[in-house]
């Protein structure tokens, strides 16, 4: 047995090869990023079967621990439910007065709301390090790149990044460091947003603006998308600056349903470039 | 000898699956944290530099602001193989 603490042990074999490897893909990838987009595209191809066996099992566990639950848990459950029923009925009533209402006002404005393309999530933020969601719709379902990503009908997130055959990734405004043109509103001042990453965002606001806890901040435009609410505005960056902190108003990290919405700003960087990334 | 040599296979190649199933399903920092591991206790753990690879292709973008190039992961994980080499190669150290 060997007790010497001198230790200087020599390289063993294939060191020097694996980083060779290792340097020369390096290098290949970062001097032509066409190759590292083939290669990203064949990872999604080659991953997509794993993501959605994920989707399945999550989906069998759910369906699995229903039918486990007790007769008196689902006796209260029903329960429960049929006065949500009732309670959603009665609000029904009023939004679809409200509903009716938008609709006229938007023929009198002349505004038309495109339809857009459902999609689900596959990989989304927390396990995607960069602010990330991977969604199963691509350029077969007729998503192009830099169209608006949104939620919950009314809820922005971010713009499809890059799309393949059958996936798309959507990179969030609230990215770190991508900063995104929005609307204050109730004061209705255009500002300028910088992600945090999240779901968060932080804007440097001269004193003068009025700004409180709650208020949203929209995309310009029509419709207004909201991307997030006041949620800090206490920090104070120098006498006539301060930084106002806002979140989103959904969790990115639940998300489950996007909706990928035909925007022009989408159609104009298109013809731009004449191809899709 | 054999059977040595079969078992660190069977050792590695189970560490290699979760590497790549934690790039797919786990947190962003479970993963630096399992390759972090796995550098320090496997010989020359290339499949590090892999695994970079591969959270940069499935979801970096083109534009990924990160630091500012869209092989961060990868570049991180391989430099973190080159030193844990480097240093193995001067320490005393248990390694599969």
């Amino acid at each position: 047995m060997d007790y010497s603490l001198h230790h200087n042990r020599k390289p063993k074999k294939g060191g020097k090869f694996f980083f060779l490897v290792a340097f020369v893909m390096f290098l290949f990838f970062t001097i032509f990023p066409p190759a590292f987009n083939a290669f990203s595209k064949g990872m999604i191809f080659l991953v997509t079967p794993f993501w959605n066996a994920e989707t399945a099992f999550e989906r069998s566990i759910h369906s699995g621990f229903a039918m486990l639950s007790s007769k008196a848990a689902l006796e209260e459950q029903n329960r429960t439910l049929k006065e949500e029923i009732a309670e959603l009925e009665r609000d029904m009533q009023g939004y679809n007065m409200v509903v009716q209402e938008n609709i006229e006002l938007r023929k009198k404005l002349g505004t038309k709301k495109d339809g857009g393309i459902f999609g689900n999530v596959i990989s989304r933020p927390n396990t995607t390090p960069y602010d990330t969601f991977v969604l199963d719709i691509g350029a077969r379902d007729g998503v192009y790149v830099k169209e608006t990503v949104i939620a919950d009908d009314n809820i922005a997130l971010g713009t499809v990044e890059t799309t393949y055959g059958n996936n798309s990734k959507v990179k969030l405004f609230s990215s770190p460091e991508r900063t995104t043109n929005v609307i204050l509103e109730p004061s209705n001042t255009e500002i300028q947003v910088t992600g945090n990453g999240g779901g968060s965002f932080y804007a440097e606001l001269p004193e003068g603006i009025d700004v409180k806890k709650g208020d949203a901040i929209i995309l310009p435009g029509e419709p207004g998308y909201v991307i997030g609410y006041v949620a800090d505005t206490s920090a104070t960056v120098s006498d006539s600056f301060r930084k106002v902190y806002f979140s989103g108003p959904v969790n990115i990290f639940t998300l489950k349903l996007f909706q990928v919405i035909k925007n022009k700003g989408a159609a104009v960087e298109l013809s731009d470039s004449k191809e899709q990334k | 000898m054999k059977d040595d040599i079969f078992y660190k296979f069977i050792f590695r190649f189970t560490g290699d699956l979760i590497i790549f199933f934690s790039v797919l399903f786990c947190p962003w920092w479970i993963t630096v944290a399992l390759v972090f591991f796995a550098v320090i206790f496997f010989n020359n753990f290339i499949e590090a530099f892999f695994a970079g690879l591969l959270i940069d292709a499935l979801y970096g973008t083109p534009d990924s602001l990160l630091f500012g190039f869209r092989l961060f992961f990868s570049f991180a994980f391989f430099v973190l193989w080159l030193f844990a080499t480097l240093i193995k190669r001067k320490v005393r150290i248990f390694e599969v």
